[in-house]
């Protein structure tokens, strides 16, 4: 037998990731919009907004930001988006 | 530790492997060669402090490790550390896990962040931390190590690897470490800890989330005012010439010889940083997005101006830097050559990355 080395890292358990079921239509669903808080972000969801309200009959467009781009959204913000939303699009500016 | 504190890590059997040969292959390293963390190495290491291996600093984004002192203590090993550095390092983790370092963030913004380690106090003199000609450079094992093993425990606990979960745009040389001792004995002020209200004979490390050192020269100052123009001048292109104001701190270095053109006109560190504050300034019309580049001045303060002021007109003058306190200063490098040095800042204030210092204990 060799020499034994440690390991340096940290082995992190993860669940596997399920992806939410597609919807069929946006007709008459409500679509969060997350803005990560990027200088104009807001420019380019005021314009998925249009379009999704215009071109896709959704019931209703759910607008949101995060406080601030480096650190992960609020868990309630996260919940409040999945308890109110059918689909969330959240979006990256720079 | 105790000697029989038992370690936890899983153990990777060399066989006939070159050890070193066999960590790269594991993708542990930093892109240099790594000491392999044998046990006996590690407990060397663990001999250091008497703290259990198994306690908990914190935890790395953007994966979340778990930083143990045990995982400290092998990645430490790696990266070269002598025991003696030891306490330095753990330290300087405990700073990197306070929530207002948000080390998450600066592991995965594009932006090439990383902590730079400042180090106060008379463990500089103990372990022999360089503060004096090259502080920023090469050659001196305490500030080659501590800060590559805080860069190994972002890629091996905090689990950010370059062209993975990382995506810096350009990356720079001082990701691959990147600590200073403060030069206190040849500064005219109070040393970065003292301001931060800790005593001169504690130790500290400071941690301050930013890029990499540019060089600013200046032979030709002779007062206090012209050096801080020449120095603020060269700052007002930091992040970008029209980004006015910074929304991030900035880390100015400063050499011994300027720090005395300072002090001979009775300048403290308040005194520079306010001057700095009210100087670096240009009008709205230099900044407005499209004059000279596309950036400038955002839309969103234009549009919103402050409730109890009346909106920038084209001669408002804007401000390099937010607040006089989002400059920080200290006193590094040799006392031949008038050469200072900013570091610029990620992301600051309560929204990115707060300046963090801890004491260290022996």
């Amino acid at each position: 037998m060799g020499d034994m080395l440690l390991d340096p890292t940290d082995k992190v358990e993860r669940a596997a990731k399920v992806f939410a079921p597609r919807l069929d239509s946006l007709a008459e669903k409500t679509i969060g919009l997350l803005d990560i808080s990027k200088a104009k972000g807001s420019f380019f969801l005021d314009r998925v907004e249009e379009v999704l309200r215009e071109q896709y009959g959704v019931k209703d467009v759910l607008r949101r930001m995060k406080p601030t781009v480096t650190r992960p959204a609020p868990a309630r913000l996260k919940a409040e988006l999945t308890e109110k939303c059918d689909a969330i699009i959240e979006a990256l500016s720079d | 530790m105790s000697e029989a504190a038992a370690l936890f890590s899983q153990r990777i059997e060399v066989h006939e492997d070159d050890p070193v040969e066999l960590l790269y292959a594991r993708g542990v390293s930093d892109g240099l060669p790594v000491v392999p963390p044998t046990e006996e190495r590690v407990k060397r290491m663990l001999a250091a402090t008497d703290r259990d291996p198994q306690e908990l600093i914190g935890t790395i984004g953007p994966n979340y490790g778990r930083a143990t002192i045990e995982k400290i203590a092998i990645n430490a090993v790696m990266a070269g550390c002598h025991p003696s550095y030891f306490p330095v390092v753990l330290a300087g983790v405990e700073a990197m896990c306070e929530e207002q370092f948000c080390i998450h963030g600066l592991n995965v913004t594009t932006f090439s962040a990383t902590p730079m380690a400042i180090v106060n106090g008379p463990i500089r003199q103990q372990i022999g931390v360089n503060c004096g000609h090259n502080a920023l450079g090469h050659g001196f094992r305490a500030n080659a190590t501590i800060g590559r093993t805080l860069r190994l425990l972002i890629i091996n606990v905090g689990g950010a690897k370059p062209h993975e979960i990382t995506k810096a745009t350009m990356g720079h040389p001082a990701q691959y470490t990147f600590c200073v001792g403060e030069n206190e004995e040849e500064s005219p002020w109070e040393p970065l800890h003292v301001e931060k209200g800790f005593r001169p004979d504690q130790s500290t490390i400071t941690l301050f989330g930013g890029h990499s050192p540019l060089q600013i020269n200046d032979h030709a100052s002779r007062s206090a005012e012209q050096l801080a123009l020449s120095l603020g001048w060269t700052m007002a292109g930091l992040w970008n010439h029209k980004n006015f104001p910074l929304f991030s701190d900035t880390m100015l270095v400063i050499c011994p010889e300027h720090a005395q053109t300072f002090a001979q006109d009775g300048w403290s560190k308040n005194d520079l940083r306010q001057f700095l504050y009210e100087k670096i300034r240009r009008p709205l019309r230099e900044l407005r997005p499209g004059v000279n580049g596309g950036e400038g001045v955002g839309v969103s303060m234009l549009r919103t101006p402050q409730k109890d002021r009346e909106p920038p007109t084209d001669d408002t003058l804007f401000p390099k830097f937010a607040k006089p306190e989002n400059i920080v200063i200290i006193v590094a490098g040799g006392t031949a050559g008038r050469f200072s040095a900013v570091v610029q800042g990620w992301a600051g204030s309560d929204l990115g990355s707060r300046i963090t210092t801890k004491e260290i204990r022996a």
